[in-house]
């Protein structure tokens, strides 16, 4: 940036940082992140890439002075705009805040405090940057405007829960740029929003960034993203840097082993990973779910325009021994069109058969067809009971349908525990002591238990890191080709669909826009709606190829 | 307007739950085989005078059907006739009016004790610097619940009037006689409120928005004031009403032990001699006041957290869930 002076400090320098917590009181502080140096220049984004546990967010933590109580910098120094804060308490930190350095946080539905407008909060962060009090109200709109929310004056008098989660995240960048900081934090800004939405925030990010010669650290466990979007990249492992230097360096010929499992794990970089196992499947082959012409309204009892139409006339079947994706953002009607197949959720027209049996239409209390098809959740601690061990929670279907007795139990379970490849060790003991990888294994057995046909998945991987979701799918594509398993497979991460999916099915706000083969879909979209989703993925780029590679 | 609609329904529920005690109350009193009025009033242990026990009998006519002198009954009731006590043949009303005004004091006195002690202690626990106050602090509330009020009353008697000598314990001071029992009502009754209040505070504490107004530079006062306790308090509104309940509840207990003729005294007094008209009243007062009380934390709800009533109105208990966000796709 040429708009400053080459002895004009940068907005953070961090050097040789490391950073400890005490786990008990009085206890010994313990490094959680080690050695770690980088600087974020004006005008630059600086992207901290790592799975979970590999202290990107302690980083973004300490150096806004933001680490809870039990937490602490134990080597090292940090510079913000020139100054060593590197010991600073909290009241030394207050008069940077906002002024110096900008936050902006992961999850914007829960980032504002509920019960107060927005326009008094944006400035709140106002107020604390020696702003006349007459002037506020202007620079709120101007602020409003400035990040993009239409409207601005009448938006300003919002609560929170009015707004959608991709303006709450404007105005959270508004509060963050308020007071002209020199250097924005973003934790993982986007990791709770629609990737259409995703790239509109980073846009918005990206021209603030030029046009405020802001610094950016930018916290992500996507490479693509971290690529697309920033100057510089530090990989982190366990709190160590295992590869650090400009993005097109870094993840386009990576040298660290670290980095390059990282790579290949991640689906935006190997699109084509098992393409030998994906099948297309025949007009020979059997339908084993069917879904015709279903529509399903919510809450029209009392008025027709308080009804939310959440399906309209859709269709879509899965072919026996095939992966359907089916794609959408939130509110697209994905999970209710999940639990309609499970008989969870009842419909007002059309019809949905499995395996050749009709459902009946209305709620039922539970899936009528459990032998048949099971549901696989996103975040299987919480739908596992979190005092059952893992030997009660795979057995329980057994019991529920009484099947076998103790000792055939038993044996079914030591069965299905060994197709999802878990040791015998994890058996007594709960979800909570497991790893996240291993739950959703156990939330497989705990469905393979009973043998079903049909495995409806809803975002079995997005909780979990590139590394361990690689393991997953591993082991999904192996335990469909050993129980000749169909999976109806809801997910927004249109990466992961590229890799695995046979067909694929795209709704967008109820209705479907698109449907066929997966291959001919990602390769040649029709409708407008897919196009734009496509596009909206990041894409990493690769040194041997020239191509550019859809992540999600 | 959803709003008003909603108000309307609430109070009509309201008026509806206390008819529905009065009635249940009055057949489970009045009417049950072997009549309690008739056997009260003929019984030669009864200190009336034979000739008002006679004109007693008439007035409350048990030679008609029960359904007639439920209609009797209540249409007294609306006329502001409230029956007369069995025992001194005074009207109920009298009586009544007479503990109630020695009582509202009483309990808003307690009321405000508790209000104050719930909230230095909640505060105290969640945010106190020291580990040892905190602590201290957050034992309070199960000591609060655990220990009976009339064992809390005699301690402050015996400190305060039998050795301090600050407050008589015989003579009437005004406002300042009704300290101490006030005092010992807000100590047995503040547990469970000073616990939800903590919850709650520990709750919005952790919540990612008090991440970002630190971020912005809010001051450590102001977040706790005007953000954690606003937000954190909302669940123990529901709480505030059971606290009136067991302040009338509690008022009975510690209206004895300081000799207090309040409305506690005349309850205790009228169970003790079966006098089923004032009974009746005071368990319709009682349940009116605390109806009244949850009626007017419901109303409250919506102007606390504007989340409630915006979507067709889903109101009633704490609002832990937000509202469904259905159009989450535009940016």
């Amino acid at each position: 940036m040429t708009l400053f002076a080459p002895d004009f400090p940068a907005p953070l320098v961090v050097d040789n940082l490391s950073i400890g917590y005490r786990r008990r009181r009085r206890g010994p502080i313990e490094d959680v992140v080690r050695d770690v140096s980088f600087t974020v220049p004006h005008g630059s984004t600086v992207s901290l890439v790592g799975q979970s546990g590999s202290g990107k967010s302690t980083i973004a933590r300490a150096v806004a002075g933001l680490l809870p109580h039990n937490g602490d910098l134990t080597a090292g120094s940090v510079k913000v705009v020139g100054r060593d804060v590197t010991r600073y308490s909290a009241s030394e930190w207050r008069p940077l805040r906002g002024s110096s350095v900008g936050f902006v946080p992961q999850d914007p539905l829960s980032s504002l405090d509920p019960l107060q407008r927005i326009g008094v909060q944006i400035a709140g962060a106002l107020n604390q940057a020696s702003i006349p009090r007459s002037e506020i109200p202007a620079r709120v709109i101007r602020l409003l405007e400035h990040v993009g929310i239409r409207d601005a004056r009448a938006r300003s008098r919002a609560f929170p829960h009015e707004l959608s989660g991709g303006q709450l995240q404007r105005v959270l960048i508004a509060i963050a740029i308020a007071a002209d900081p020199a250097l924005l934090i973003a934790d993982e800004p986007t990791s709770a929003l629609d990737v259409t939405v995703q790239k509109r925030i980073l846009d918005l990010l990206d021209g603030l960034r030029e046009e405020l010669g802001l610094g950016v650290l930018f916290i992500t466990h996507d490479l693509a993203l971290a690529q697309e979007r920033s100057d510089e990249i530090v990989v982190l492992k366990d709190g160590v840097v295992r590869e650090q230097g400009p993005a097109d360096v870094v993840l386009v010929s990576p040298r660290d082993p670290y980095t390059i499992t990282l790579l290949s794990d991640a689906p935006a970089a190997s699109p084509d990973r098992y393409r030998d196992r994906v099948r297309q499947p025949g007009a020979s082959a059997r339908e084993i779910v069917s879904v015709t012409n279903v529509t399903k309204t919510f809450g029209g009892r009392a008025k027709a325009d308080v009804a939310t139409r959440a399906l309209d006339d859709v269709s879509l079947t899965v072919a026996e021994g095939s992966i359907h994706a089916l794609v959408g953002e939130s509110g697209s009607g994905k999970t209710t069109l999940a639990r309609i197949v499970a008989g969870l959720t009842g419909f007002d027209t059309g019809t949905a058969v499995v395996k050749g049996r009709e459902l009946p239409g209305h709620e039922t209390y539970a899936n009528p067809f459990a032998r048949t098809l099971q549901l696989v959740y996103q975040n299987p601690l919480s739908a596992v009971d979190p005092r059952y061990s893992v030997r009660r929670i795979i057995e329980e279907p057994l019991r529920i349908h009484g099947i076998g007795n103790a000792a055939s139990r038993r044996a079914r379970v030591g069965d299905v525990l060994d197709q999802v490849a878990l040791p015998s060790t994890v058996l007594g003991r709960t979800a909570r002591e497991i790893s996240g990888g291993q739950r959703q294994r156990v939330a497989l057995a705990r469905t393979l238990v009973l043998a079903p046909d049909v495995l409806v998945l809803d975002e079995p991987t997005s909780a979990l890191d590139v590394t361990v979701q690689a393991q997953i799918v591993e082991l999904l594509l192996d335990l469909r080709e050993q129980h000749n398993l169909s999976y109806l497979f809801i997910t927004h991460d249109l990466g992961l669909v590229r890799q695995i999916a046979d067909t694929i099915t795209v709704l967008r706000l109820g209705s479907v826009v698109e449907s066929g083969s997966a291959r001919e879909v990602f390769s040649n979209p029709q409708d407008g709606y897919t196009r734009e989703l496509l596009d909206s993925v990041p894409r990493l780029q690769r040194r041997s190829e020239d191509a550019a590679f859809v992540s999600g | 307007m959803a709003a008003r609609q909603y108000v309307a329904r609430r109070i009509a529920q309201a008026i509806l739950v206390v008819a529905l005690v009065y009635i249940i109350v009055f057949f489970t009193l009045f009417v049950l085989p072997g009549d309690p009025i008739e056997n009260k009033l003929t019984s030669p242990l009864n200190p009336l005078p034979p000739a008002s026990a006679e004109a007693l009998l008439a007035y409350y006519q048990l030679d008609k059907s029960p359904i007639e002198q439920f209609a009797i009954t209540v249409g007294r009731l609306f006329s502001g006739d409230l029956g007369y006590s069995l025992v001194s043949g005074r009207p109920v009303s009298e009586l009544i009016a007479q503990g109630v005004s020695d009582t509202i004091v009483l309990a808003a006195m307690a009321f405000v004790f508790t209000l104050a002690l719930s909230l230095a202690i909640a505060l105290t626990t969640v945010f106190a610097p020291w580990a040892a106050l905190r602590n201290a602090a957050a034992s309070l509330p199960i000591i609060s619940i655990s220990t009976p009020s009339f064992l809390i009353g005699f301690l402050l008697l015996t400190i305060f009037s039998f050795q301090l000598g600050w407050v008589s314990s015989i003579r009437d001071q005004g406002l300042v006689s009704y300290i101490l029992p006030a005092a010992t009502l807000a100590i047995a009754v503040n547990g469970v409120l000073s616990e939800v209040l903590i919850q709650g505070l520990r709750r919005a504490r952790a919540e990612p928005f008090v991440t970002v107004l630190r971020a912005k530079g809010t001051g450590e006062g102001t977040i706790a004031i005007r953000h954690i306790l606003r937000n954190g308090a909302i669940p123990s509104i529901t709480v505030l009403a059971l606290v009136v309940g067991e302040l009338l509840a509690g008022a009975v207990v510690v209206e004895t032990v300081f000799s207090r003729r309040g409305l506690g005294f005349v309850t205790y007094e009228s169970v003790r001699d079966q006098d089923t008209p004032v009974i009746l009243i005071v368990v319709i007062l009682v349940s009116t006041v605390y109806v009244v009380i949850n009626l007017i934390t419901d109303l409250l709800y919506p102007t606390l957290d504007p989340r409630i009533l915006r979507h067709g109105a889903k109101p009633g208990g704490a609002p832990a869930a937000r509202p469904t966000r259905r159009q989450k796709v535009t940016a």
